[in-house]
């Protein structure tokens, strides 16, 4: 077979983080931003330190 | 889980000799390069560059992409360190760091730094016309490179960088590709932002229309509301952000912990995300034009605007997270493990150090996104972490919270900085009180602060404490965190990474504050390190804030809080 599951999947991938970031490069300033950049930070720790407290639970 | 506990316990009885001497060259060579950029960053116009063509024009053209280029590639080559390049430390860390910093390379580089300062200064300020102009940024991108290279060869040598990219194999073809799609797909991403607001009126508007009849929708404008209060959705505001933001964290959350799903299945779970960020953003404007209409336009601009976004994808996200572990049909079938003693303890202490700062986090993000612009719902976060802090309360009886003297000097060293730092970055003091506090009664007044200083003093040194030192510190030391003793980060032993690490963390939690953030989360660490007690960090760290509470009061400046 020419294109095997895991090559698929890498393209799958690959795919779908070029255009997250190609959305997140193309972000124009505008007065009322949907995504905010002054509170990205706390934003940001509160989803890791929720994502940490999430795994450390058992399933 | 077996093995990583015994080779992350290994590295804390058997630190590499070199590591913290590799760190210290990098962080020295970061260090050079960024207080050289400020310089000549300082001296030279940029914009003098504005409508200019041939290389001149190219240059300003590519204007806000020289920042964005960078980070993408930071983010990317983060992502795949973590895959290929954490196997290859150690091959790193074996190779022969040298005696010390090689000062021919250096020469050259100071050599190369002083052509490229003097073209830079005068190209951008005083541009030549033509060829000349062409030849003379061709000589200074040439000069750009060696000071970039003499550097690198200057505090590490061409033996440990060649290792570096030979431990990442291809990621670095990865990273270069996956940037440039990007950098490409960015441009043709703006296409689909007109159709994408189209449908988020569309959706908004079936959201409001059963409950606001007389709801004013113009496809055309793309405007929504009722008399009072009307949004223009803009095409910036279609969604996109939240898709882009969604889609990387969907794809890199898959792919770090790729071996517990099962794939293609796992897939799903990207335009799931997708199709829920897209919603989300449409209940989120039908929101704004109601709060906008119905209770206070100040809130809906000033407050909902600016946290809904961030709260709506932390939601999409946590929930993404959430299927992915309960849904039997996603996640691999392997083996059931019974966890050891050791791990089960670790499960709930993680939740105990970690949810008095997530309890402040979240509850600021709600309470400030029905705010107009004052924050008078801040006692509710000292609430929440109150209550986080009495409900894991039996985890903390086994830490030593006693405090010496020399925690106090600390503290006071840094609210020094604090203010230095204030000082040195220009900002403007605000002199008075916020006017929605100057017009509340003295009671109220007096209640607020009275409760600000409270958080300010207990409830956040403790979390964020818990969270930094106590947490994040030990766990870039072992997975298993609470088997680090804060007595093994002593002096001699000190680990430097996971203390740069976790201070960087601290500091850019703080914003624009994030350099004297940085520094505060060192002292913090180095004085916990001291006697190996939390109670000393914490003290240090409540010695500061108390000090600036008592600086805000007495002098005015409202904008440190």
């Amino acid at each position: 077979m020419l294109l095997t599951k895991s090559m698929l999947l890498k393209i799958a991938g690959f795919a779908s983080l070029t255009l997250g970031l190609a959305s997140v490069l193309s972000a124009v300033p505008v007065s009322g931003p949907e995504i905010d950049a002054a509170t990205a930070s706390s934003a940001l720790a509160l989803l890791s330190g929720a994502i940490l407290v999430i795994r450390s639970r058992k399933r | 889980m077996q093995s990583t506990l015994v080779a992350a316990n290994n590295r804390v009885l058997a630190p590499p000799a070199t590591e913290s001497r590799l760190i210290w060259r990098m962080s020295g060579l970061s260090l050079l390069l960024f207080i050289e950029i400020l310089l000549i960053s300082s001296q030279a116009q940029h914009f003098a560059f504005s409508g200019a063509h041939g290389l001149a024009g190219l240059l300003w053209d590519l204007g806000p992409w020289k920042i964005r280029i960078p980070v993408t590639l930071a983010v990317i080559s983060l992502l795949f360190w973590q895959a290929r390049g954490r196997q290859n430390v150690q091959r790193v860390l074996a190779c022969p760091l040298g005696p010390g910093i090689e000062w021919r390379w250096l020469g050259l580089h100071a050599g190369s730094l002083a052509l490229f300062a003097w073209l830079s200064v005068n190209l951008l300020n005083h541009p030549p016309q033509g060829l000349r102009l062409n030849s003379l940024i061709l000589l200074c991108l040439a000069m750009l490179v060696s000071v970039v290279f003499s550097a690198a060869f200057a505090f590490l040598p061409v033996q440990v960088w060649r290792e570096m990219f030979r431990g990442t194999s291809d990621a670095w073809a990865y990273v270069l590709a996956l940037g440039a799609c990007a950098c490409v797909a960015s441009v043709y991403a703006q296409r689909i932002w007109n159709p994408l607001a189209q449908w988020t009126l569309f959706l908004a508007d079936a959201l409001l229309r059963p409950f606001f009849p007389a709801l004013i929708a113009d496809p055309a404008a793309r405007t929504l509301g009722l008399s009072n209060f009307v949004l223009e959705i803009a095409p910036g505001c279609s969604g996109y952000e939240g898709i882009g933001l969604i889609l990387v964290f969907t794809s890199a959350y898959l792919w770090f912990l790729r071996r517990e799903w099962c794939f293609p299945r796992a897939l799903l779970l990207i335009p799931m995300g997708v199709a829920a960020i897209w919603l989300s953003n449409a209940v989120r404007i039908a929101a704004l034009v109601v709060i906008g209409a119905k209770v206070s336009p100040e809130i809906a601009m000033s407050g909902f605007h600016s946290h809904a976004g961030w709260i709506l994808f932390n939601v999409v996200a946590l929930g993404s997270c959430l299927v992915a572990r309960r849904v039997s049909w996603i996640t691999a079938a392997g083996p059931t493990i019974e966890p050891s003693a050791k791990v089960i303890r670790e499960h709930g202490a993680v939740a105990a150090y970690l949810m008095p700062f997530l309890a402040i986090l979240a509850v600021g993000m709600l309470t400030g996104s029905v705010s107009a612009g004052f924050e008078w719902l801040y006692p509710v976060r000292v609430l929440a972490a109150a209550t986080a802090l009495w409900y894991f309360r039996d985890t903390y009886r086994n830490l030593n919270w006693r405090a010496g003297w020399p925690a106090f000097g600390a503290g006071l060293v840094v609210f020094v900085l604090w203010i230095g730092f204030e000082r040195l970055s220009g900002a403007n003091p605000s002199g008075v009180i916020p006017a929605p506090l100057a017009a509340a009664s003295p009671f109220a007044r007096m209640a607020w602060i009275a409760l600000r200083v409270l958080g300010a003093v207990v409830t956040v040194p403790i979390a964020e404490e818990l969270a930094f030192r106590g947490f994040l510190l030990r766990r870039l030391v072992s997975i298993d965190f609470e088997s680090v003793d804060f007595k093994s980060l002593a002096w001699r032993t000190v680990q430097w990474l996971p203390l740069v690490l976790s201070s960087i963390a601290f500091g850019v939690l703080h914003g624009e504050r994030w350099m004297v953030g940085t520094l505060a989360g060192v002292i913090y660490a180095l004085v916990l390190m001291r006697r190996g007690r939390i109670g000393e960090a914490v003290m240090a760290h409540a010695t500061t804030n108390a000090l600036l509470a008592a600086w805000v009061l007495s002098t005015g400046q409202w904008q440190l809080w």
